[in-house]
């Protein structure tokens, strides 16, 4: 999983401390028998099946923070809570097995599959628990304890299926709804609070308890069960689980369910007790859904902040690296280029100087010195710039490319000796959006790349064309030279990689030049492609997207260089 | 004492030094080239540091050509000083370098660089490219008036 965790501490430390230990446990047993006695205050279909049901979410929060091994805590604390309200030893004692067994079933199945105690951390996760722990595992208890019941003679046959029900949504209420709560604020992340933070959150669960009232009539009484204003608490839920962290969700839900529980109890003290019991299983499921969305929101928005800040700092990280490695290339062409100078020119002095005295052999090994360190000086020249080819931080402009290809033909005709020799056509190129200087770079390649291997060839032409296609401009540089082995495709354009004869040196090149063009054109979000039969020229072209062309030229041509 | 006009060579690679004043004396340059290790002696030859050895140095030197990587006082915290002074507020300053880093290039025409040359790998003539720039400055360039040649 991409997602950081909240620190998956080791449990509550066992054995170093055993008194502490016990008290943490007798602490459970004593919530669980509590929370029970509250519940079973409610039962209404039976004296042993309520339909709140809170000590299921606490057992379940217990065993996931405490291990298995607390499980006699909440044996002891259902056995106790039964055996002082209502029933026999025996089917108390089946009762405490059924809500140990699914609190066991509950935490196996959640640590199993949905990360356990930071289940509420992702979305997905969260929709595990609510399906495995909240609607699966609670149907051990309440199969336990009404088969019990019935068995014991304490409960009909034919009212089986009825106690079951209450039973088992009382169960799923917990689950969903306590649960989350101790696990999110016993183990889960902390977002910082700020004040204006603490401001909006008093605004937000005080508009909660607001629609509470016009809801549950916590508060005051309200007439008639306004039941589409139910829905008036999921946009504020939903409110606080979008902007505040998992914990403070799950406090949203428990105080929805405070108002619910206590608004229901008291709206309907003069209605019959089979009412009430229809009413609490009806607000079990409203609570049920409103905290699983509530939650499951609250853990995806959570789960998206963490994938955030991972992703922040990865792009920080490689945005650190980038610079270090360019300072880095930067440092290595100074570093390189001085010693190489020095060898340079010392050899063209030592020749210069000892010209008279020297023989024929050493003039040519002087020289041989000398074109060696020049196409070293060259290659690194190139990779400088193939480096620099990948930086697109550079502004990009509308660029009049027409302009930009005839700069570019006068600059190739100046550098190379025999660019005077070659008849260059500059056809009208649509204007593209680009950084100038790189794009300058790419056209410049090209055709001294068309220079070169027109060479020898008669006649030596270079055509520079371009055309307009549905959200993409094409340039192509079609040139009458020897052309490029056709097997090869798109590989010319793979640094290193050089044209027939450049290695006994019929073409000087270092093997960047094609990649350059590659980079930068990929870097303005182009293609790039190569054609050539072998024999009869190649033609090399690029494209430039042009975003349907909708853009107006400015006025001004192509950006100086 | 030489009056011929100054060229104030200022680099720590040695190599380079040895070549662009050879080049400048074999191009018959019109020039003294005084050549100076460091920031700390150039500042001294220029006269804006105590211990300067000739008293005329400073009045003659018509261009500086400023290494810009150097230990030390780099080039760009020389050209700093340099324009800091009344006296040398405008005399001509050229970069020299390996780089042709665009930050570089801008921070030495922020500082009042008067140009910046790239170090070139000249296998026919090692240094003609010193001796161009050192001939532009020297011949062609009408220097401000406190630097006339007197």
């Amino acid at each position: 999983m991409p997602v950081s965790r909240a620190p998956a501490r080791a449990g509550v430390p066992v054995g170093t401390w055993p008194f502490r230990r016990a008290a943490i446990l007798l602490t459970l047993s004593a919530g669980y028998f509590g929370a029970a006695k509250l519940g079973l205050m409610l039962a209404i279909v039976h004296a042993s099946a309520t339909a709140v049901w809170p000590p299921t979410g606490l057992a379940l929060a217990g065993l996931l923070l405490l291990g298995y091994g607390a499980w006699p805590a909440i044996a002891v604390g259902a056995f106790v809570a039964n055996i002082t309200t209502h029933g026999s030893v025996a089917t108390c004692l089946g009762i405490a097995a059924g809500n140990t067994l699914e609190a066991l079933a509950g935490a196996w199945l959640v640590n199993r599959y949905a990360h356990g105690r930071a289940a509420f951390l992702t979305g997905l996760d969260a929709f595990r628990f609510a399906a495995l722990a909240g609607v699966l595992a609670t149907t051990i208890s309440a199969t336990f304890g009404v088969l019990s019941l019935t068995l014991a003679g304490d409960a009909t046959w034919p009212r089986f299926g009825a106690i079951w029900t209450t039973w088992w949504f009382g169960d799923m209420g917990g689950a969903v709804v306590v649960a989350p709560l101790i696990l999110l604020w016993s183990d889960g992340p902390r977002a910082t609070w700020t004040p204006g933070r603490l401001i909006e959150a008093a605004c937000v669960f005080a508009a909660l308890l607001l629609a509470g009232q016009g809801i549950f009539g916590w508060l005051e009484p309200v007439g008639a069960d306004p039941f589409v204003l139910k829905f008036l608490c999921m946009p504020i839920l939903t409110w606080i689980a979008y902007r505040f962290d998992p914990r403070t969700a799950a406090a949203g839900v428990l105080v929805l369910a405070a108002m619910a529980l206590f608004g229901t109890l008291r709206g309907t003290v003069t209605t019959g007790s089979a009412v009430l019991n229809t009413s609490l299983l009806m607000l079990q499921i409203y609570l049920a859904v409103a905290a699983v969305s509530t939650l499951v929101l609250a853990a995806a928005v959570y789960e998206r902040s963490q994938i955030e800040q991972a992703l922040r700092a990865t792009t920080a990280e490689l945005r650190d690296a980038l610079a270090e490695v360019e300072a880095f290339g930067h440092a290595i062409s100074h570093d390189l280029r001085t010693p190489m100078a020095t060898v340079l020119n010392y050899a063209a002095i030592l020749e210069e100087d000892n010209r008279s005295h020297l023989g024929a052999e050493s003039v040519r090994q002087l020289q041989r010195i000398r074109a060696s360190m020049k196409s070293a000086s060259d290659l690194l020249d190139q990779l400088v710039k193939f480096v620099w080819a990948g930086q697109l931080t550079a502004a990009k402009l509308m660029l009049d490319m027409t302009a930009l290809a005839r700069e570019a033909c006068a600059e190739v005709v100046v550098a190379s000796e025999d660019g005077g020799a070659v008849h260059f056509e500059v056809h009208e190129l649509p204007p593209a959006r680009g950084n100038p200087q790189m794009l300058g770079r790419v056209l410049h390649n090209l055709l001294s790349n068309a220079v070169k291997f027109t060479r020898g060839k008669e006649p030596r032409r270079v055509v520079i064309s371009g055309r307009i296609e549905a959200d993409e401009n094409v340039y192509s540089v079609t040139d009458t030279g020897t052309g490029f082995d056709p097997a090869l495709g798109d590989a010319v354009f793979q640094p290193f990689l050089r044209a027939k004869g450049e290695r006994e040196r019929k073409f000087a090149g270092t093997g960047l030049g094609l990649a350059i063009v590659a980079k930068i054109v990929r870097g303005h979000g182009g293609r790039v492609g190569a054609e050539s039969d072998g024999v009869n020229g190649a033609r090399f072209w690029f494209t430039l997207p042009n975003g349907g062309n909708d853009e107006p030229v400015s006025g001004s041509p192509a950006g100086r260089r | 004492m030489n009056l011929f006009p100054g060229v104030l060579l200022v680099d720590d690679d040695e190599d380079y030094l040895y070549v662009a004043r050879r080049a400048i004396e074999r191009a018959k340059l019109h020039a003294e080239v005084r050549v100076t290790r460091d920031g700390d002696e150039a500042l001294r030859v220029l006269g804006l540091r105590p211990g300067g050895v000739e008293p005329a140095a400073p009045h003659t030197v018509v261009v500086v050509m400023l290494d810009l990587r150097m230990p030390g006082l780099s080039g760009l915290d020389v050209l700093r000083q340099i324009r800091e002074h009344e006296r040398t507020r405008e005399l001509p300053v050229v970069m020299i370098s390996t780089s042709n880093q665009p930050e570089e290039v801008a921070r030495s025409y922020a500082l009042g660089a008067n140009s910046y040359v790239v170090k070139r790998m000249d296998a026919e003539s090692p240094g003609s490219y010193v001796v161009d720039t050192a001939r532009y400055w020297v011949e062609l360039n009408e220097p401000p008036r406190a630097y006339a040649r007197r």
